[in-house]
């Protein structure tokens, strides 16, 4: 399973969204009221869990975790090694 | 004191009117004269859709320039506001929508539902799309702001009026609307100005929803002071760095909010490393903001800020307040509420309602200028409230009841214990348990349904979650993800339990009620079944302290 279907899976089974399934990798997940705080600390640790890889407190940003498909690119970026952008 | 809300507004734009009033982080804020301009024309339109004094207004717009316009907009036409959560099930907002008998709805493109929701309820409610990208007739707060032609003298609202009806949740499973009059809000924020020397170079976080009492303090207080807004979206809210970020760049010298959003950003958002030199005071309230944690807050800060806890329900507004020490120099592990506020009284009684001796604990009721009208269109709940003055019934003045038990010391502090009934908080929320059961037993085949609240270990530290018990049909592989579609349409998101667990019957007291100890006790034990399947169980059959 790609990155996308695996992160529409968690939000579907584990989070309970609504139509997580087939979300929109564009929809803003906290702007629409998807997932509110407590969930994108679950999606972190996700992310961590499922993908081996560190997420550092400073890349809890909207701009690498906003939208499904900032998530997956964010994801990519740390597996391949490059930065991704992280905060002061 | 000036007669209302908006008198306070408008001699903030007669005294300071190129001073910068409100704007999100990094753009350029509307001043008090554009603020004024954009409201005015707000009004105008509601007045042109027929809004007048004494209506109610319902505001479903994310936190933005514009929401903060909408709320001065409607209380320029005399008509009161209501927030509506934009994450709440349509259906919940069309109940809020129909039980104050909203007469025109301020919305965004961004919400279709949940304003079709309201649209339904309500045939012909005029909606006014003041927010979003797309939607035709969208106005930004900016281009009302622009020139305007003359328009008809608004009317004044005076201190009777209600200014705002947030709508908090309800036992029976229809949320309670809180009236505030104009004359309570003032008390409140006057009150607030002056303890915290509010002033125009101050700048001051709108952090919380509109829906949540607490944006009070930032909307008022700022206008009263000519101070500057910086409305913090929902996204900047939710990520911590992100909040932080806007802590440090936007200059804010007063924070309020929730302990979550601070310990948040105390954990992951390196606040030591900040220069958050212009920070001098920092509020809190909601929830019980651990001793350790709030020393945690004091070291990432700069020495010199004030913390304050302080404390009220919606129904009083803040009605006790505590100055944190300075660190190291208090050693106590509780963290009192406080003491009273200059403008209300705090009494504490015993369940006769006679007052108890200092020290002994004992149920808060609070008389004083800030307490709420009452609930809207719900008398009994108004009557049940509030009791008479005891002390003083000559004055015909009233006491609330707040439900929480606290002990006052000699000094004058009270430290909170719990409460009388089964209301409890959820990331500051509050949530009638009561609620959440009227909309399980509302499902389909569910004979009995019990909620209780237990602290967990959680992501972001201990949080209260919510464990449902449900007897009836089930458990059935697809029954409870059916029991969570089914509760999603009706209640809001922090009110949906953590774990619902199927039981054949519920234990029960002496008295036959249904013994709640027990079942927190059975929510502290983990489900044994390692396949996730749900397992079935009763009183007698499993009994806290069992083992697996």
């Amino acid at each position: 399973m790609n990155v996308l279907d695996s992160l529409r899976q968690f939000l579907a089974t584990e989070l309970r969204v609504a139509n997580g399934a087939t979300l929109d990798p564009e929809l803003a997940l906290i702007q629409s009221g998807a997932i509110d705080s407590i969930e994108l600390m679950q999606v972190v640790g996700f992310l961590e869990s499922e993908f081996g890889i560190k997420v550092d407190d400073t890349e809890i940003l909207p701009k690498n975790l906003r939208s499904l498909s900032r998530m997956v690119a964010f994801v990519e970026s740390k597996r391949e090694g490059t930065n991704p952008v992280s905060g002061t | 004191m000036p007669a209302s809300l908006v008198a306070l507004l408008l001699r903030s734009v007669k005294d300071h009117p190129g001073r910068p009033a409100v704007g999100l982080p990094g753009e350029a804020p509307l001043t008090y004269a554009e603020l004024d301009q954009a409201s005015a024309a707000v009004a105008a339109d509601l007045a042109e859709k027929g809004v007048r004094r004494g209506d109610r207004v319902g505001i479903l717009v994310p936190k933005s320039v514009e929401a903060v316009v909408g709320v001065w907009g409607i209380l320029r036409t005399g008509a009161a506001y209501v927030p509506i959560d934009r994450s709440s099930p349509p259906q919940r907002a069309a109940l809020i929508a129909s039980n104050c008998g909203m007469s025109a709805l301020l919305a965004s493109t961004e919400v279709p539902e949940t304003t079709d929701a309201i649209r339904e309820a309500l045939p012909g409610i005029p909606v006014l799309l003041v927010h979003g990208e797309g939607g035709a007739g969208v106005r930004t707060a900016r281009e009302s702001a622009g020139p305007e032609p003359t328009r008809r003298p608004l009317p004044s609202p005076n201190v009777r009026d209600l200014a705002y009806i947030l709508y908090t949740s309800g036992s029976t499973g229809v949320p309670k609307g809180v009236m505030v009059s104009h004359g309570a809000a003032l008390s409140f924020v006057e009150w607030a100005a002056t303890r915290f020397e509010l002033r125009p170079e101050d700048v001051l976080s709108s952090h919380a929803p509109l829906h949540f009492d607490l944006s009070t303090f930032d909307l008022f207080g700022a206008a009263l002071a000519g101070a500057r807004l910086v409305v913090l979206d929902d996204e900047t809210v939710r990520f911590p760095m992100a909040s932080a970020e806007v802590l440090e760049a936007e200059g804010i010298s007063v924070w309020y909010s929730v302990p979550g959003a601070l310990r948040r950003m105390v954990r992951m958002a390196r606040l030591s490393d900040r220069n958050l030199s212009a920070l001098r005071t920092v509020l809190f309230a909601g929830e019980v903001y651990p001793a350790d944690e709030i020393r945690a807050l004091q070291l990432a800060l700069p020495p010199d800020t004030a913390l304050y806890n302080l404390y009220g329900p919606t129904e009083t507004n803040v009605c006790t307040y505590w100055r944190v020490p300075p660190a190291g120099t208090w050693p106590s592990a509780s963290v009192p509420i406080g003491i009273d506020c200059e403008n209300c009284e705090g009494v504490v009684v015993d369940q006769a309602l006679k007052p108890v001796p200092d020290g002994t604990s004992g149920e808060l009721l609070i008389r004083g200028g800030t307490l709420m009208e009452g609930y809207w269109g719900n008398d009994e709940a108004t009557v049940r409230s509030f009791m008479v003055d005891f002390l003083h019934p000559h004055l015909s003045d009233r006491l609330y009841r707040t439900g929480d038990i606290v002990t006052r010391q000699p000094d004058g502090t009270y430290s909170f214990h719990g409460r009388v009934d089964h209301m409890v908080k959820v990331r500051g929320y509050r949530v009638e348990l009561g609620e959440v059961e009227a909309a399980l037993l509302r499902a389909e085949g569910v004979t009995e349904a019990a909620v209780v609240a237990v602290a967990r270990d959680g992501p972001n530290g201990r949080e209260t979650e919510l464990v449902a018990f449900v007897s009836g049909e089930g458990p059935d592989p697809g029954r409870e993800r059916d029991l969570r579609r089914h509760l999603a349409s009706h209640v809001l998101k922090y009110m949906m339990p953590a774990e619902i667990r199927f039981l054949k019957g519920f234990p029960t007291t002496s008295s036959g009620k249904i013994d709640r100890q027990n079942l927190k006790a059975l929510a502290d034990v983990p489900e044994p079944a390692s396949d996730g399947t749900p397992v079935s169980r009763t009183e007698t059959d499993r009994r806290p302290g069992d083992t697996k």
